[in-house]
């Protein structure tokens, strides 16, 4: 599952709240949605199964414009070494 | 004792570096470690407070040596007239065997500054030789059965000779560990094993159920449930144990690896106990923090950073962590640079003070291409195999810090030749913890490097718990071993050396027990205070070594902001050595001699507002008598500027068009900045410090008229910005038809009425072809000009009918498209075609009068009143 990781310019605000997430889903054409707040004050993201490739670098430059976002990066997986 | 001060004499500054020689001697213990030393080490920063010196005179000479004998009048008068001559006030402590005398220092030397004294007292006549009295530390080999098959953490001189190993006998001869330090292993979690038993209470972070494998994760059980993937798994692409390298066809399952069993291992396993067992860990008394963060398929990023967070003591979601680690282990990584959130979290977590080691990766790349060896200041750690090269799967790069053991099994195929450490028999869920089901297996990967500097850093931290993350990293890459082996070139470079704990914990060892007085003051301040949002601010500190004898090592500044306010944009500037980091900046002064100063410029920028409580501390390896003249706190608010627009773009449009971006160009913009047009708020893009975007809807530049645009900034601070003019203007009319009385062609500049009005517009293809057929062709004739003439006389209200009859149009366009046609022949050949043209063009233009005067005939014919008729 393709998550991501955004963190908004206003460290208050909660993305969960009303129809924000709907209204960003529909711009960025991508259901996205919302799993929980991490530390450093950020919130983690589900984009189901967009594949780590041109759509998802799409998106995550779409959300970078938002005025809202300070920044978005992909969630991405670490394997032990 | 009579001590006599001499006045006026100092000691002179040294050397730091002086190669002792150990003497070799071995005890056996029933029960205990076995000590043999024998082992030349080179010994850097070590001290002595004593001298031997044995005297010409035999009259100086006892017979019987005790230590309470008290001197006579005759030997202190000896040790009186040698003070003088080497200008430090000894002591008589106790003769010793060989006709020799101890002597004491008056406060602990370096071995290069107790060389100088004995060399003084060497040149008196009276004096056969002196020496400094240097000290000796044991060599330890655990009583652990399988210690024997660790080579990697063996002396790489004598007694071991393994050129591959981290030379740890010596350092436990100093340090087996402290109970006072914790290390975080942020990793898979931990199974029940007989020879891990030092472990503290951990947490299990996985968000992800199909990761966690079971169902206690997130929460405040880190136990490994197993992460093995079945070939099932792996062929299905929704499974997070997908493997496109073998899909749809993998057959083989991926059994349970117990990574942090391993890892853990390797720190900590239980060493040198009265009931030997297993495997020896490098620390043997510091406990460990079981983190997990990694399960079926690896783990996400956010998991891992919550995890390292609150390893460190950063409380997390509301979870608190009761044992905050000093040094974190990270034995896992990915593709990609190192982005804003781990290096945020990277940043956080050595501000507080805890140490991050990362394993540089396995595969064979620069690591600058991963996370988190890529992200700044972590300890990233590069493999070496058996023989100190680089092992063949390691990533290496100039941004590799250090090297360890992480062992090759495989070239050549020699499992031995790999890292020894605990582990669970379970090839899926884990196995209940015996002698059958807890075994110990050999892995190789820079995850088995990893462990070997986070063991090694915790024994540093066990000799001195102040040392912050910067020192440990110098202190380990200034004693680093040249590597033996092969594999580390100057195009695949893998760090300072291979890690050598001995050389590392005896350095940190001798410096703790040396003082040095560091002060940190303020040099000078250019910035008001409060700042202000988007503009830097800087400040310089000047550092000094008040000490009059003593050099500092590792001598480190820190600049760190705890207020509410974001610091970025940050850098350090020394007058010597490095500074790195861009929010949290630490600097690496190296060595200040004594008496010595060094300046630091530090420059910030306050993205947010907020307080700004910034800290500029100043240690340094030694310990230090003083330590409240170490900081500088620097203690304001950012606040908002005040907005200034200095154009805009565009700054007019034409009333009645349509919604449009404008662009406010300035200073002092912040990212909440509101673009206001006549008052009213309109939708704002920060862009930069430096200029907004707003989208103005049509509604505005509906009319005529000047709006006022202007930008707020919000409190605290802020205000309104100069009002920029933005104009709306009147359409400009359409151009006149052009001149057709001789002017000649090229363009008359003027429409074709009824193409446009059949085919929508004068851009139109059609429309583009009969204009240039016009001004090319027909303009170049007296006879095309008169048609012209005619045509723009009697067309304009023939194309306003055109224009509102969709039917019209269509049976106009249709009527056209042959004359484009001969239009177009006729651009492209010339000639005869244009009297063609003409004529089919007044036929039509007929045809078109006629069809329309049919209609409204038709249509009037309709409206009568029928025609009665009388019967």
């Amino acid at each position: 599952m393709t998550q991501l990781i955004i963190k908004f310019r206003n460290v208050n605000f909660d993305p969960a709240q009303g129809d924000y997430l709907q209204k960003l889903s529909r711009d960025i054409k991508a259901t996205l949605i919302y799993l929980h707040p991490m530390s450093g004050g950020a919130h983690v993201f589900s984009l189901g199964n967009v594949s780590a490739t041109t759509q998802l670098a799409t998106i995550i430059q779409q959300l970078s414009k938002r005025p809202e976002i300070l920044y978005v990066e992909q969630d991405k997986i670490m394997k032990h070494q | 004792m009579n001590r006599k001060l001499i006045p006026g004499r100092k000691i002179l500054g040294i050397a730091l570096f002086f190669c002792a020689v150990m003497l070799q001697f071995s005890i056996a213990r029933a029960d205990g470690p076995l000590i043999t030393t024998q082992q030349q080490i080179p010994s850097f920063f070590d001290y002595t407070d004593q001298l031997i010196v044995k005297y010409r005179n035999p009259a100086l000479v006892r017979t019987a040596v005790s230590g309470n004998e008290r001197p006579d009048a005759l030997i202190n008068e000896r040790v009186n007239m040698l003070s003088a001559a080497a200008g430090v006030q000894l002591t008589h402590f106790r003769f010793m065997s060989g006709d020799g005398h101890v002597l004491k220092l008056p406060q602990k030397m370096t071995l290069a500054e107790a060389t100088a004294v004995a060399r003084k007292l060497a040149a008196d006549p009276s004096v056969e030789y002196a020496e400094p009295d240097a000290r000796k530390f044991p060599l330890l080999t655990p009583n652990d059965p399988q210690y024997a098959n660790q080579w990697h953490y063996k002396t790489w001189g004598a007694p071991d000779n393994e050129p591959g190993g981290v030379n740890l006998p010596g350092a436990w001869g100093i340090t087996t560990g402290s109970s006072s330090i914790v290390v975080a292993v942020v990793d898979t979690g931990i199974v029940a094993h007989a020879d891990l038993t030092r472990t503290l209470t951990g947490y299990c972070f996985i968000t992800d159920p199909q990761v966690a494998n079971n169902s206690s994760c997130p929460g405040a059980d880190p136990s490994d449930p197993g992460d093995w993937c079945t070939a099932a798994e792996q062929n299905n692409v929704n499974s997070p144990c997908y493997n496109s390298g073998c899909a749809p066809h993998c057959t083989t399952q991926i059994n349970s690896s117990w990574h942090g069993t391993h890892v853990s291992g390797t720190i900590g396993a239980n060493t040198n106990t009265s009931t030997p067992l297993g495997v020896a860990g490098i620390n043997w008394v510091s406990n460990m923090l079981p983190v997990r963060v990694l399960g079926k398929g690896g783990g996400y990023d956010s998991d891992i950073i919550d995890g390292m967070r609150w390893a460190a003591g950063i409380t997390v979601s509301g979870v608190t962590n009761p044992n905050p680690a000093k040094v974190l282990n990270l034995s896992l990584g990915g593709p990609g640079a190192c982005d804003t959130t781990w290096q945020s979290a990277i940043d956080d977590i050595t501000a507080v003070g805890a140490t991050v080691v990362v394993a540089a990766g396995n595969s064979n790349a620069n690591a600058a291409g991963f996370t988190p060896a890529s992200c700044n200041g972590v300890i990233n750690v590069a493999a070496t195999n058996r023989t100190g090269g680089r092992a063949y799967y390691s990533n290496y790069g100039s941004i590799i810090k250090i090297a360890a053991p992480g062992g090759d099994t495989t070239t050549p195929t020699i499992p031995t030749n790999g890292v020894l450490s605990t582990l669970n028999k379970g090839t899926t869920t884990p196995l209940p913890s015996n002698t059958t089901n807890d075994i110990y297996v050999y892995y190789e990967g820079t995850s088995m490097a990893t462990p070997h500097v986070v063991g090694i850093a915790s024994l540093l931290l066990s000799v001195n718990p102040l040392l912050l993350p910067a020192q440990i990293l110098a202190l380990i890459q200034q004693t680093a071993r040249v590597f033996p082996g092969s594999g580390c070139t100057p195009s695949t470079p893998c760090g300072a050396g291979i890690i050598d704990a001995n050389a590392a914990v005896t350095l940190v060892n001798n410096s703790v027990a040396l003082s040095a007085d560091l002060s940190l003051a303020l040099t000078s301040a250019a910035s008001a205070s409060p700042l202000v949002v988007g503009s830097p601010f800087t400040y310089q500190v000047t550092v000094t070594n008040n000490d009059t004898t003593n050099s500092t090592l590792a001598t480190v500044v820190t600049f760190i902001q705890s207020g509410t306010a974001t610091i970025g944009l940050a850098s350090g500037t020394p007058s010597t050595g490095t500074c790195t980091g861009t929010s949290f900046v630490t600097c690496n002064l190296g060595t200040l001699n004594n008496g010595a100063s060094a300046t630091i410029t530090f420059t910030g920028t306050p993205t947010t507002t907020g307080t700004i409580i910034h800290t500029a501390s100043v240690s340094s390896a030694m310990t230090d008598p003083n330590l409240l003249n170490n900081s500088w706190v620097f203690n304001t608010t950012a606040v908002n500027p005040v907005p200034v627009i200095s154009s805009l773009s565009p700054s007019s449009a034409i009333a009645g068009n349509a919604a449009f971006t404008l662009t406010a160009n300035g200073s002092n913009f912040v990212d909440n900045s509101q673009v206001q047009w006549n008052g009213a708020p309109r939708t704002t893009t920060f862009v930069s410090f430096t200029q907004l975007r707003a989208t103005i809807p049509a509604a505005d530049i509906a009319t005529v008229s000047t709006a006022g645009i202007t930008v707020t900034n919000p409190t605290p601070g802020g205000g309104i910005s100069n009002t920029a003019t933005f104009t709306i203007s009147t359409p400009p009319p359409p151009p006149p038809p052009p001149p057709v009385d001789g002017g000649g062609g090229g363009g008359g500049g003027g429409g074709c009425f009824i193409a446009t009005a059949a085919f929508g517009s004068p851009l139109e293809k059609h429309v583009q072809i009969l204009r240039d057929f016009r001004d090319r062709i027909l303009l170049n004739s007296a006879a095309g000009k008169a048609f012209v003439n005619f045509y723009y006389e009697a067309s304009p209200p023939i194309a306003r009918t055109i224009a509102q009859n969709e039917g019209l149009r269509l049976m106009t366009r249709a009527s056209l498209m042959p004359v484009v046609g001969v239009a177009y022949l006729t651009l492209l050949w010339g000639g005869a075609a244009t009297l063609f043209f003409l004529i089919t063009m007044v036929l039509i233009f007929v045809a078109i009068i006629r069809t329309i005067r049919r209609k409204l005939t038709r249509k009037l014919t309709l409206m009568k009143p029928k025609t009665s008729i009388e019967i």
